[in-house]
């Protein structure tokens, strides 16, 4: 009997071995211990120095900003890894929009995936009862379950989009470099600007107030439904900026292209650029929704390196963007090239998960 | 030759004839060798991932947990005693996860004990459909004992010290769940 009970278990069928064994050696590969005993390499700690002097001289001492510089400055000790739980669970609370070639879908905390159909990106409504999705120059706006509310047809091919916190207003970013604007009940679609390529961002706490990047590589920051220009702070954005991103109390405003970051004080004036290492670039960068932490990913000599406060991640795939949990515990991360996710534990016990995916759209209650 | 590229590594060079133990394999994966850590992955990955597969039955927390413990042995590889060895360690960290995974599971009655997620249709074979279908109607402390036991080569007395739990116990629960599998399979 137990000779052949070992035979049998030995034996027994593995679903999807060779792929799981694959997955797992990219992860762990990523996060095998560097060469320069877990020290930051001194490119980083200047860049991090750097990006400290940036929110030292935008903000006065105990400001919200103070946190950010002495998190980088003075970086705590990881405590010890406690007992993690299973990932087939989101490692955070809410609900993670994801998208591969097969399309996008809603991946519950308990795992359970819901398909919402073959688009090319989506984001979610302010609390997560919608999802805007767009697939060649059709905007929808769908039920969780994947139903479509509304569907309109844009003018040029849609790029990005974006709810507004409120709910009631949707921009969307097309293929030509126009932005526009719709209702949340996909009425009222008009022009708003015509801008660089960079996806534009909602102000947090306030209703209807949209940064974008202008045709003239200047940040605009425009209430939508009046038109009136707010700010155009003087410096330029970094060349090919990619991505804007918001303190959480609508105060700082990152611009991020790869060869530098630039942070607007939208309140008080004044901005500072903080330029990568030599010959690194930065791939992405994403205000935490709960503290002006800000995530800056850089790729260096086929590495990529995560910073939140503190280095929290390298691994040898390209990371492609950075999406906060909604308790700002977790970054995680879209690894393209291992068609797989990568959930990051920036504060506390240091932890890495996966899960299938190639892209995070959002994270949602 | 098929493991290496399915890795994407470059094979173990030739002059190491002599395999070498996780120690020094530990060492070497301090200093940043990626082989080192290839070949430990290799070597360790396998029997981890199964013997999760084999408590949870659920094939992607089988993968996470066996993932995890990897990372978990990564991350804490300054605190481990060089003089053991690391299949323990391992096996004690993934026994341990995934018997809570089926507890929690069944707490949270997301699939009864009768619809435990299934292999692929296509790669089962009758005896081995019955191993399982008979495995997973043991409990998941019998479940693990008896992978331990008879899948890993433990012997009860380090049974008992990689779960906490009496030696006593370990031979009791063992001898239980071998009597459900023998009625099961017809032995």
């Amino acid at each position: 009997m137990t000779d052949e009970l070992r035979d049998r278990l030995e034996r027994a069928p593995l679903p999807g071995a060779e792929d799981a064994r694959r997955r797992a050696w990219t992860v762990v590969r990523g996060a095998a211990p560097a060469p320069t005993a877990r020290t930051r390499s001194p490119r980083i700690v200047a860049a991090l120095v750097a990006a400290a002097a940036v929110a030292l001289a935008l903000t006065p001492p105990g400001a919200a900003v103070g946190d950010w510089v002495r998190e980088r400055v003075d970086p705590p000790e990881p405590p010890p890894e406690t007992q993690a739980k299973p990932a087939t669970r989101l490692p955070a609370p809410g609900r993670l929009l994801v998208g591969d070639a097969r399309g996008i879908a809603i991946v519950a905390q308990e795992g359970r995936r819901t398909a919402l159909g073959r688009y090319d990106g989506a984001t979610w409504s302010p609390h997560g009862l919608f999802v805007g999705a767009w697939r060649g120059s059709r905007l929808s706006a769908l039920s969780p379950d994947g139903g479509v509310r509304w569907r309109i047809a844009a003018p040029e091919r849609v790029r990005a989009a974006r709810w507004s916190p409120d709910g009631y207003r949707i921009a969307y970013l097309t293929a030509a470099g126009h932005i526009r604007v719709v209702a949340g009940d996909g009425t009222g679609d008009r022009p708003l600007a015509a801008v660089r390529g960079a996806v534009p961002a909602w102000r947090p706490g306030s209703l209807h107030v949209l940064a974008y990047v202008s045709r003239s590589g200047r940040i605009e920051i425009r209430d939508v439904d009046t038109g009136a220009l707010i700010a155009r702070p003087h410096r330029a954005v970094p060349a090919r900026t990619r991505s804007l991103s918001w303190s959480p109390g609508g105060r700082l405003l990152a611009a991020s292209g790869p060869h530098a970051i630039r942070v607007y004080d939208v309140r008080r004036g004044g901005s500072e650029r903080t330029a990568p290492p030599p010959g690194s670039r930065f791939t992405a960068a994403a205000f935490a929704p709960d503290r002006a932490t800000l995530a800056v990913v850089a790729r260096e000599r086929g590495r990529s390196t995560v910073s939140a406060g503190r280095e929290v991640f390298a691994t040898r795939g390209r990371i492609a963007g950075a999406t906060w949990s909604l308790d700002g515990r977790w970054l995680m991360l879209d690894v393209p090239s291992a068609r797989q996710l990568i959930a990051v534990h920036v504060s506390g016990a240091p932890r890495v998960l996966s899960l299938p995916g190639v892209r995070v759209h959002g994270w949602s209650r | 030759m098929r493991d290496a590229e399915s890795l994407a590594l470059p094979m173990p060079r030739q002059r190491h004839v002599r395999r070498r133990g996780d120690a020094a394999l530990l060492r070497a994966v301090e200093r940043g060798d990626e082989g080192a850590l290839a070949e430990l992955f290799q070597r360790h990955w396998p029997a981890i991932h199964r013997a999760a597969w084999l408590v949870t039955h659920d094939a992607q927390a089988a993968e996470d947990i066996a993932q995890e413990a990897f990372l978990a042995a990564l991350g804490r590889l300054e605190g481990f005693d060089r003089r053991r060895s690391l299949a323990p360690w391992l096996h004690r960290i993934v026994f341990n996860r995934a018997i809570d995974y089926v507890r929690a599971r069944a707490a949270r009655r997301e699939v009864s004990a009768e619809a435990l997620p299934e292999p692929a249709a296509e790669v089962r074979r009758a005896l081995d459909e019955e191993t399982l279908a008979a495995l997973a109607r043991l409990g998941p402390d019998q479940r693990a004992v008896v992978v331990l036991r008879h899948l890993l080569g433990y012997t009860p007395g380090e049974i008992a010290a990689l779960l906490d739990m009496p030696c006593g116990t370990v031979n009791s629960r063992l001898r239980r769940a071998l009597d459900e599998l023998a009625g099961e399979l017809g032995e």
